[in-house]
């Protein structure tokens, strides 16, 4: 610090004033309920009962419980639509990076469901699924199936239709971070590589996806997190109990139920709280293994 | 250097990863007790408290479920009428959307500012009665307040030998269909069924001739079963007696109608408002459901309401008929208990009631209420016919409810069975073995204090 300048510690200290206020709403809304939500995970609290404190007994109810272990089968399956929607994603932003004509008009509209509202886009796609639903149309329209399918019944279904909302509403997002990250590659790169006899898909290969790397991490980790503790479209269109018989119950939602149909908010904070440690070591190991790429300046 | 900075990262993300799993951690007490008495009441306490024989300056917080903007008139003029009658205290009316009522009660027990009397369903009653949040009745209301209701709709919210709860007003269904699609599939309009029996063959029959459906079910099966003559728990309430030839009738009877598609898949996971979608835009032919949503086809589809006709609801080996219930509770961590009850009792008395049914097709859960005229007298009209149809059901209607702590957690391996059975993954005959079995497993340790 000694060896800044005047006006570095300036700048500096207004720097800091500036996140003050969203630090301080950070700590009140974020920090504060984490340190005050920990210590639950080890009481039997109810809001209305009397609460003791039952120590680890919370954490062994929930190794032997079978249906959170279903609910974190299920958060973890989820993180399949990781690859999916991020390969996804990349193709949409390498192709609304060209210019072509109405381009604006594809780059808005991807990104449309992603402010759309998760509860409203949800109940737009129960109606899809219906067995009277567009879908169902649309497949004995085309002579892919004989009868419509129950997509929001069948236990073997419901969970992929669940992904694929989630799939539909994330692109557009994804394909904007990714947009950014081609549009900060420098065009000399590829020119450079063009001109030694690189090919359309090798450039893509050896010059844009290793340079996209940092954002591939980012966008990973934020699909993966989303994926693990996805709640707003498993809850709107399948309830509070992951119906039916449970097939798209997830580790958030039964943490939701846990808390607030059986009020037995103690144990939901384990819930909650385990799943975030899984989501901390799954994280970890991303940043260990996806460490190289991005573009490197030499000082 | 990098790799500092990467795992400086990898610890910033880890830090907002769990900022988002932390919405279990709000309304913490910090894990001191919450006691039943422990707690302040939400009243707004100006006087001097109550039976002191000093004049008393009350405000009792009053919660209710959906009544507000269609029953303001009637609601407010309840409360002038009581706080006319009881000087000094003041009633201050809330109403809730059905979903918010659960937490927003929660909340405001968690932040010390629970409502004095509040209107719940029976579900929501038992939950918080396992929890020790509101007043025994039997205990703190006097043999004159309990005793005006139909004991059947006053024991529903039973526990134990407490009742949480007066009964308020309540539903039971009609048996509502379209003339228009009982012609179409040659069925004669005027012979609507009058078992579960004749309602499957006729359903078949309608999916045959017209392709509709004939019915939609509203799966509830802990109710289901109890009104097919399941007894599904023993009086002493120590056993489940699910595993029954009754029961396993009720359950190949539905397995059937949803493998041959006789009703829609669909209404495995679908809520209330499915069904009268459906009914509505003239796509099944039957509607059960209370006679109060009679006006909601009637305001939605006319044409459709015009061909409607109206019947007394088929029925079941028990005879009885499930009500819906709503309750009226009163919070222990109310300060005013005396008053509330007092409150409670007024809301829910003969007069109240009577006068709320005039306003609304709604069955009253009083005694001489009931009785009166009102309820055989109508028009013709599909909802006059309702009226009257269900008030003649009354006597027989029940809401049915285990009556044990942690009831929420003991059915849930039947409702995850039911869906299981109907979709295949399970016989009828192994659903109803394991679900008895993990039934019991539950309320052995409900029984045992560490439920």
């Amino acid at each position: 610090m000694s060896s800044l300048s005047k006006l570095q510690r300036r700048q500096a200290g207004f720097a800091y004033l500036m996140l003050l206020p969203g630090a301080a709403l950070l700590a009140a809304f974020t920090f504060y309920p984490i340190v005050r939500g920990l210590p639950l995970a080890f009481t039997n609290y109810s809001v209305v009962d009397t609460t003791k404190w039952i120590g680890w007994d919370n954490f062994k109810r929930a190794f032997h419980d079978p249906t959170f272990g279903l609910a974190l089968k299920h958060s973890l399956l989820y993180v399949l639509i990781v690859p999916v929607i991020q390969i996804l994603s990349i193709l949409m932003a390498v192709l609304v990076n060209n210019r072509l004509r109405f381009i604006h008009f594809f780059r808005v509209a991807y990104f449309i469901p992603v402010v759309t509202s998760m509860v409203a886009a949800a109940i737009a796609w129960k109606w899809v699924y219906q067995e009277q639903g567009i879908l169902n149309f649309f497949l004995l329209k085309l002579g892919m199936i004989r009868q419509p399918i129950s997509f929001m019944v069948e236990t073997k279904l419901a969970l992929l239709g669940v992904m694929a909302v989630t799939v539909w509403k994330g692109l557009g997002y994804y394909m904007m971070i990714y947009l950014a990250g081609l549009q900060s590659i420098p065009g000399e790169l590829q020119e450079a590589a063009r001109i030694d006899g690189a090919g359309r898909l090798r450039v893509i290969w050896n010059i844009t996806i290793p340079l996209l790397m940092p954002f591939v991490l980012l966008c990973s980790l934020l699909s993966v997190m989303g994926a693990i503790h996805v709640f707003d479209e498993v809850f709107v269109m399948h309830g509070p109990s992951g119906d039916p018989a449970y097939s798209t119950l997830t580790a958030s939602v039964y943490s939701y139920k846990v808390a607030f149909q059986d009020f037995e908010f103690g144990y939901a904070a384990t819930i909650g709280l385990l799943v975030a440690i899984i989501i901390m070591i799954v994280s970890i190991l991303m940043f260990r293994y996806t460490r190289r790429g991005g573009l490197t300046y030499y000082e | 250097m990098a790799g500092k900075i990467k795992l400086t990262a990898a610890g910033l993300v880890c830090a907002l990863l769990l900022s988002l799993l932390s919405a279990c951690g709000g309304g913490s007490n910090g894990g001191t007790g919450t006691g039943a008495d422990g707690g302040q009441s939400g009243s707004n306490q100006q006087g001097a408290a109550p039976g002191n024989g000093e004049k008393k300056d009350i405000t009792l917080q009053f919660w209710t479920i959906a009544l507000s903007p269609n029953f303001d008139d009637y609601m407010n003029g309840r409360i002038r009428k009581y706080e006319d009658e009881n000087p000094g205290i003041t009633i201050k009316w809330t109403d809730l959307p059905y979903d918010a009522m659960e937490n927003k009660l929660l909340t405001s027990i968690a932040g010390g500012s629970a409502p004095d009397v509040v209107n719940l369903n029976t579900g929501m009653t038992m939950t918080l009665a396992g929890k020790n949040a509101l007043v025994d009745m039997n205990k703190e209301a006097t043999p004159e307040q309990r005793s005006i209701y139909f004991e059947t709709l006053y024991n529903s919210a039973k526990l134990g030998d407490s009742v949480y709860a007066f009964p308020w007003y309540f539903g039971l269904s009609a048996f509502l269909y379209n003339k228009q699609i009982y012609e179409q599939a040659g069925l004669d309009p005027n012979k609507p069924p009058t078992t579960w029996e004749e309602l499957k063959e006729q359903a078949i029959v309608i999916k045959q001739k017209t392709g509709k459906y004939g019915f939609v079910p509203t799966y509830n099966p802990p109710s289901d079963f109890y009104f097919s003559g399941v007894p599904v728990i023993s009086d002493d309430k120590k056993t489940i007696i699910l595993d029954t030839p009754e029961a396993l009738e009720w359950a190949k009877w539905n397995k059937e109608l949803f493998d041959k598609g006789i009703v829609p898949k669909e209404s495995l996971s679908s809520d209330a408002n499915y069904a009268t979608d459906k009914y509505q835009s003239g796509q099944i032919a039957t509607l059960i459901t209370g006679a109060q949503f009679l006006s909601r086809v009637k305001t939605n589809a006319k044409q459709v309401y015009d061909n409607t006709l109206v019947a007394q609801m088929p029925t079941l080996k028990s005879g009885k008929y499930r009500a819906g219930l709503m309750d009226v509770v009163v919070p222990v961590k109310s300060k005013y208990h005396q008053e509330a009850i007092a409150f409670a009792n007024y809301i829910t008395n003969d007069e109240s009631q009577l006068e709320f049914a005039k306003v609304v097709n709604i069955l009253p859960s009083t005694k001489k209420a009931a009785a009166d005229p009102f309820f055989t007298q109508g028009g013709a009209d599909p909802e006059s016919k309702a009226k009257i149809i269900t008030a003649e059901e009354a006597a027989k209607g029940q809401d049915f409810t285990l009556g044990v702590k942690d009831e929420n957690k003991i059915v849930e391996p039947l409702w995850k069975g039911w869906q299981q059975m109907l979709l295949g993954d399970v016989s009828p005959e192994d659903f109803l073995k394991n679900t008895q079995a993990e039934m019991q497993k539950l309320l052995d340790q409900v029984n045992a204090g560490d439920g």
